[in-house]
């Protein structure tokens, strides 16, 4: 035995979990070898320190005190109220409710106070099931009525008992509604509006998983065939999901669902092919339909795919252009290759981030006490909203300021163009001005503010990604670089960078008490067309007067 | 007829999961302390600790029809713990924007306490010398010389191969004795 093989064995006897004969060879190696002995000594001694170490005391109360958690538990599962379903749940009940009465009932139902909508609609749906819920509407009616409430989340939460209900009782039925749906889209008589939310909705995923929830027994087999969706492999998913349907003995509702699952796939494959002649947003809605991520986020932000720090710079930048779908189907990509790669760290993040832009997606879609229910519960983690990227840059807000005259391009060619009867700055990366800003700032002194703002224009359809630099130093390669990238939406925005708690690319926070040497900004590497975009009004703000930053220059 | 105390923990969970209270009784019984303390080992802090043991066993309870027997009640029982230590050390760094001197006050309170307690014994170096260390060595060791598990549960347990496992071991133990050094030579200075 050599000393490699013997290190092997000296960890083995340390942990306990040595063989009578790796003991022997042991013994017989150490004998011989100083160093090996010298090893072992080392490895035991630590051993017999950490142990020295006994903990604390074991507390005496813990039966008691556990069951009386669990007995609190239980009467809440027994009130019916489930905050961890409050996402899911509202997400698949509007889907259902956008189904039956189509999306303006959705709109008025969950917005408006009518109660009578949701009792009927818990009559028509759950027939069996539904007590529990109409008792819960009527109650929440009352207490709605005495404090002069808003219904939004109450109503929300009472239909998510209802979507209890189907799980406990009904599941058939909402297959039944859900194959109906597509029916009526085939046939061109649903609203658009109700179109458009039911995309939304699968586009997500959420009514999917929740489905696959419920099936736990061919789970695997589903689950393997949304993966095989998701690469394109629609083939296989049709296969497997059809295979699912026509196997014997197998309960109505599972078959019914892998039914319209095939369905689906057979839907999403056409969708797939269909993008590839097809451009702009109507190829991104195409592909999200398709499942098919990795081209989504291509035709979101070219470049961006590589790596992904690229795609998360994609996915914010959608997220803050109002693509909350898309945005989300991004962060949920990365979430997926986080838990794959049992990388933890970032996975409270992307969940965050892909409630919070499910959120943004249902606001879009009108829906707000839905989107409210994302957000609460996006608060309810302890995470920064809107999305936590505090990691990777520095906060941003922005502002959406519709000017009051349409912008009317003047002098383009020119370093400084009018536009909306504003005086804009050209910033044209690729071009002779690569960057705007100031190389000897004319406010060096930036502690005391709290945000750098400035207006953008942004003439393109597409997002629009930069970067905003600061530096201490003049010379490039020296000193604490302020780094910040960000997403601009297309047209007007009013942008505002938040400078406290700013950190340096090397991860350290940013000194702002040393003088500003430089500012300026320029593309990403990861930009997109269009490949010019207009700045003005740059101001430091705090509670005090703003500074203008006065004479901006190209660098 | 066999006592509840003379039966296996998986035997135990099995009970639990067709309702009887007294099974799961004798688990918590036998699991306290040692979870207890695999708490106490990250966060230092004997309250958390019990509050953390406490969520384990309820999680535990809940899932207790769901149970089967495809590996130990330990190790099944350490990846809940696990699961609820990386959610709580995620969602405290997110908790961000305390003030500085707060956060410091509060620690150098806390280490005050612990100072006083320990006595600066032994057991007090263990606990510099074992936090210093890198995340996952601190983890093998803690289950492994602590928590008293197989190198192939933790395996298992943190769904990394075994071998990986037995290098972290080794090169943990090497490391903390370093730390120990380390801080025992820093005190004297």
């Amino acid at each position: 035995m050599n000393c490699k093989e013997c290190e092997i064995l000296i960890t083995r006897k340390v942990a306990g979990e040595a063989t009578s004969a790796e003991e022997a060879a042991l013994e017989l190696h150490l004998k011989d070898c100083a160093p090996c002995c010298l090893e072992y000594a080392e490895l035991t001694g630590a051993k017999v320190l950490l142990l020295k170490d006994s903990g604390c005391a074991e507390y005496p109360g813990m039966v008691s005190t556990v069951f009386e958690s669990i007995e609190r538990e239980e009467s809440r599962y027994r009130r019916g109220f489930f905050p961890r379903l409050v996402l899911r749940s509202a997400f698949a009940v509007a889907a259902v409710l956008a189904v039956v009465f189509g999306y303006d009932a959705v709109y008025s139902v969950i917005n408006v106070s009518d109660y009578t909508k949701i009792l009927d609609f818990a009559k028509y749906s759950f027939s069996g099931g539904s007590e529990p819920v109409v008792k819960a509407a009527l109650q929440h009616q009352q207490a709605d009525e005495l404090s002069n409430d808003s219904i939004d989340y109450t109503a929300v939460a009472s239909l998510e008992n209802a979507l209890y209900s189907i799980d406990k009782h009904d599941n058939v039925r909402m297959i039944a509604i859900l194959k109906d749906i597509i029916r009526r889209k085939s046939e061109g008589s649903l609203s658009g509006g109700a179109v458009k939310f039911f995309n939304n909705i699968f586009g997500s995923g959420v009514v999917v998983e929740a489905a696959c929830n419920n099936v736990r027994r061919v789970q695997d087999e589903i689950l393997t065939a949304v993966e095989c969706e998701k690469t394109q492999n629609y083939d296989d998913a049709v296969r497997i999901y059809s295979g699912i349907s026509t196997k014997p003995g197998i309960d109505a509702y599972t078959a019914s669902l892998s039914a319209f699952l095939a369905e689906r796939a057979k839907e999403s494959k056409l969708a797939y092919q269909r993008s590839a002649n097809l451009k702009g947003d109507q190829k991104l809605k195409a592909l999200v339909k398709s499942l098919d991520y990795l081209e989504v986020v291509k035709t979101a932000g070219k470049g961006g795919t590589k790596t992904r720090d690229g795609r998360f710079i994609v996915g914010v930048s959608l997220s803050k252009s109002g693509y909350g779908l898309e945005s989300a189907l991004v962060f949920n990509e990365l979430k997926n290759e986080n838990v794959k790669k049992n990388d933890k760290k970032n996975d409270k993040k992307f969940e965050a981030a892909v409630k919070m832009n499910l959120g943004v997606a249902a606001e879009k879609s009108g829906v707000r006490s839905v989107a409210a229910g994302c957000f609460k519960e996006v608060n309810s983690s302890g995470i920064t909203s809107p999305v936590d990227i505090s990691a990777y840059g520095n906060y941003v807000r922005y502002v959406l300021e519709p000017w009051s005259r349409p912008p009317n391009i003047v002098n383009a060619g020119s370093a400084r163009v009018q536009l909306g009867g504003k005086e804009m700055i050209r910033v044209q990366p690729h071009g002779a001005k690569w960057a705007v800003g100031e190389d000897f700032a004319a406010v060096n002194m930036w502690k005391t503010y709290d945000t750098f703002s400035f207006d953008v224009y942004n003439p393109g359809k597409k997002v629009l990604i930069f970067d905003f630099r600061v530096r201490a130093l003049p010379d490039a390669g020296k000193g604490k670089i302020f780094l910040y990238t960000a997403g601009v939406r297309s047209g007007y925005s009013s942008v505002a960078i938040d400078l406290r708690g700013a950190t340096s690319l090397t991860g350290e926070s940013y000194r702002w008490d040393r003088n500003v040497h430089e500012w300026y900004f320029t593309q990403n590497k990861f930009s997109i067309t269009p490949e010019v975009f207009y700045v003005n009004n740059f101001r430091l703000e705090k509670s005090q007067p703003a500074a203008v930053m006065a004479g901006a220059t190209g660098g | 007829m066999p006592q509840l105390t003379d039966k296996n923990d998986e035997d135990l969970m099995l009970l639990t999961g067709k309702g009887k209270k007294k099974a799961f009784e004798e688990l918590v019984k036998r699991h306290t302390r040692p979870l207890q303390n695999y708490f106490y080992r990250y966060f230092r802090n004997i309250e958390d600790s019990k509050d953390y043991a406490q969520q384990v066993f309820v999680q535990i309870f809940q899932s207790a029809k769901r149970y089967r027997r495809l590996s130990k009640f330990t190790t099944w029982m350490y990846t809940v713990a696990r699961n609820i230590y990386i959610n709580e050390i995620a969602r405290r760094q997110k908790v961000r924007f305390t003030p500085l001197e707060f956060a410091e006050n509060k620690g150098t309170r806390r280490n005050m306490v612990e100072d006083t307690v320990a006595g600066k014994d032994t057991a007090y170096f263990v606990r510099k010398a074992l936090d210093a260390l890198p995340a996952e060595f601190k983890e093998v060791l803690v289950l492994q010389v602590y928590q008293e598990l197989k190198c192939a549960e933790i395996a298992k347990l943190l769904k990394i191969p075994e071998g990986t496992v037995w290098s972290r071991l080794h090169y943990g133990l090497k490391l903390f004795k370093k730390e120990y050094e380390k801080v025992t030579g820093e005190h004297e200075l």
